[in-house]
């Protein structure tokens, strides 16, 4: 089973090369005429937007060509022009119909299971983000000559790295809480002692 | 003043540094999903609490190291640890099954040694050229030599698909210009917002887009631990390289050079080169291409790693990072005020010796610790994918709040990072976005004052006065053009 997986895998990886320039990033297979057609139009519509904005900026200088929207406004046209481009080729590929299949829940190529844990992992990075920020407190304990620091950072670090690693690792709980709080507490102190850099909130 | 450097280079201290940065860079690299530019990118955060030169010589230090690290799991596990080691997995990995793994990943690493020197010989011979070239520059050039990077680092990241290249640059830019203009200090897309009115600090963008985007697409997926191949005695087979001195020196131009163009990274030179070497190879070698050539191996590892000292050539002077990895580089120098350019001679003195002497540092101890580390290297594939991702998130959270210690750019690098991950599910690439970002306020600046100083010049003059200027606007216009009317 093992050997077919990397069989497989050597021929996917042959298929590729013999297809020719891919580009330094590898997106191959990631883009749909449906998924372009809806990149063109937030894009189209982010573009009219940044335009009207550069192009109410009020110009302080008597030059014309010294307008603070001047570079703005250029882009945010021809910026305009690339969706629509890439608009009308997608339409042409067929990118305006069966719009729902972006929204699929098991995408061709994608395995079962990984959008939905996509957004669970969206919604604790989010959480983990925003609790290091509201939370803000210290804690100093003297151990002899030296001072052991322990912020907000660690404090909310921890159990959310603790859930995130449940998640997606499956470890007991217990596991989980361990290694999220030594790495957690490591990192911390490679920061605060290490390369001097405080920790997010009071430390 | 090269003494001055070369002594202040081989401190025991930086020595050490180097040391731990290479040995970092090559775990890194062979462990899959982690890519060399989101160790750089993590790196620059960290960078902040260390001296200039401790800062430079851990990041080449890594650099050097990571574009090495890729081929290890590529040959022992058939997974690419960075994406340029496709080419080496599929030569390297057959060799593994039929017991020559040791050898195979000792022709990787005496080929990325030769490619590394190859690549730093090359950036030594041109500096001081197009350091000349680019000190005659004037605002239009520096404007149209910024939107050409972008333009192409569109066309070389997006393949096939140069527009959503395009598209992605154009979007960066629209963030580049949030802030006080350089002219009149006018707030553009600022919202009223006091914090916006400093900008967009690149570096937690660079942090979201590399490091978070890549958590979000990696931690989800479910792949199975890979089982080693047998990887016997780690020897570089000298005498193979001989054998290919020839293919070695065209691998290592192709990589040099593509290096130097911007958007253009260690993938596009590995597989460039390994496409021409096929075709080039003697057909009794030509047979074994893709069932395990030794050849193939040198092409592509040559050509990746000397695609570091051609990335550093646009890099150092212009001002234009040659790859992602590279304006990862080029954040963390600026961190360090140091301003990249034709006048990084006279600005910063020295400098650009010491990064030589730093390279060539790196690139013995790569050789060595690529040795020494592929054993240990096996363990770390068993540690699972979401077991360090999780770390990962902690090190864009830190990271990017140690740039300025502020918590404004850690919700930068968040959205950032959600932005990078929808950009790259609909098939964006994002380092056009990277250099946009970076060269926006360059261009904006240049494009403003070189209208100024033409207000009142006919057509003529300006394209007599600005020969190099003509030259450039016909070079982007054919980027465009190649990218709408060739690529179709």
């Amino acid at each position: 089973m093992s050997a077919d997986n990397d069989d497989a895998r050597l021929a996917k990886a042959r298929a590729k090369l013999e297809r020719g320039f891919q580009g330094e990033e590898d997106l191959e297979g990631l883009s749909t005429p449906q998924k372009d057609f809806i990149a063109a139009c937030v894009i189209a519509a982010f573009s009219v937007f940044a335009l009207v904005l550069a192009w109410q900026w009020h110009n302080p200088g008597h030059l014309r060509f010294t307008h603070p929207g001047l570079l703005p406004i250029i882009i945010g046209v021809t910026l305009f022009a690339m969706a629509v481009g890439l608009g009308v080729r997608a339409v042409r590929e067929g990118g305006a119909r069966n719009l729902g299949s972006i929204f699929a829940r098991t995408p061709e190529g994608e395995e079962q299971g990984y959008g939905p844990r996509v957004w669970i992992l969206i919604g604790l990075v989010t959480a983990l983000v925003i609790l290091v920020d509201i939370i803000s407190f210290r804690i100093r304990i003297p151990i002899g000559g030296f001072e052991f620091k322990l912020s907000s950072f660690e404090c909310t670090a921890i159990p959310v790295v603790t859930v995130i690693m449940k998640v997606f690792w499956r470890a007991s709980w217990v596991r989980c809480f361990l290694v999220a709080a030594v790495t957690a507490m490591a990192l911390a102190a490679a920061f605060r002692y290490g390369f001097k850099i405080p920790m997010p909130g009071v430390d | 003043m090269i003494l001055d450097q070369l002594l202040l280079a081989l401190s025991p201290y930086l020595i050490f540094v180097c040391l731990v940065g290479v040995t970092l860079g090559i775990l890194w690299g062979a462990m899959p999903g982690l890519s060399t530019t989101m160790a750089m990118a993590l790196l620059i955060g960290l960078s902040t609490g260390m001296s200039q030169s401790v800062a430079i010589v851990f990041i080449l230090g890594v650099f050097t190291g990571s574009v090495f690290g890729g081929a290890i799991s590529a040959v022992l596990i058939n997974i690419p640890g960075t994406p340029d080691a496709v080419p080496t997995m599929i030569e390297g990995y057959p060799l593994a099954r039929r017991g020559e793994g040791g050898l195979a990943l000792g022709t990787a690493i005496a080929a990325s040694f030769l490619g590394n020197w190859i690549g730093i010989l090359l950036l030594i011979a041109l500096i001081p050229m197009v350091l000349k070239i680019a000190l005659e520059f004037r605002s239009l050039e520096m404007f149209l030599l910024a939107m050409w990077g972008i333009a192409i680092s569109g066309t070389m990241s997006a393949g096939k698909r140069p527009l959503k290249g395009w598209i992605s640059g154009w979007i960066g830019l629209v963030f580049a210009f949030v802030g006080l203009d350089a002219i009149h200090a006018v707030p553009r897309y600022t919202f009223g917002s006091s914090i916006l009115e400093d900008g967009i600090n690149y570096i937690p963008v660079l942090i979201g887009l590399f490091g978070l985007s890549e958590i979000l697409r990696v931690l989800p997926q479910q792949r199975p631990v890979g089982i080693p191949a047998e990887v016997g005695r780690v020897v570089p087979p000298l005498r193979t390289l001989w054998k290919y001195a020839g293919t070695s020196i065209r691998s290592g131009l192709i990589g040099t050079i593509i290096g130097a163009i911007p958007g253009a990274g260690a993938n596009v030179a590995s597989f460039l080169s390994y496409d021409i070497g096929r075709r080039r190879a003697k057909p009794e070698e030509r047979k074994k291409w893709g069932t395990g050539s030794y050849e193939a191996i040198v092409c592509s590892e040559v050509a990746n790693n000397a695609n570091i000292g051609g990335s550093m050539l646009p890099t150092l002077t212009l001002g234009i990072p040659g790859s992602a990895a590279a304006a990862a580089f080029l954040a963390a120098l600026e961190l360090k005020n140091v301003v990249v350019g034709p006048t990084l001679q006279t600005e910063h003195p020295g400098l650009i010796y010491f990064i030589y002497i730093v390279l060539i540092i790196a690139n013995f101890l790569m050789y060595g610790m690529a040795i020494v580390l592929v054993k240990p290297c096996i363990k770390l594939f068993s540690l699972p994918q979401t077991l360090l991702m999780p770390v990962i998130l902690l090190i864009c959270v830190l990271g990017s709040y140690a740039v300025a210690l502020s918590y404004f750019d850690v919700y930068v690098m968040l959205a950032a990072g959600l932005v990078g991950y929808l950009l790259r599910r609909f098939g964006f690439p994002l380092a056009p976005m990277v250099l946009a970002i970076i060269l926006g306020p360059l261009a904006d600046e240049n494009l403003r004052r070189a209208l100024v100083v033409m207000e009142h010049k006919s057509f003529w003059t300006i394209v007599t006065d600005h020969p190099v200027g003509a030259l450039l606007v016909l070079i982007v216009l054919y980027t465009f053009y190649d990218g709408i009317f060739r690529r179709r």
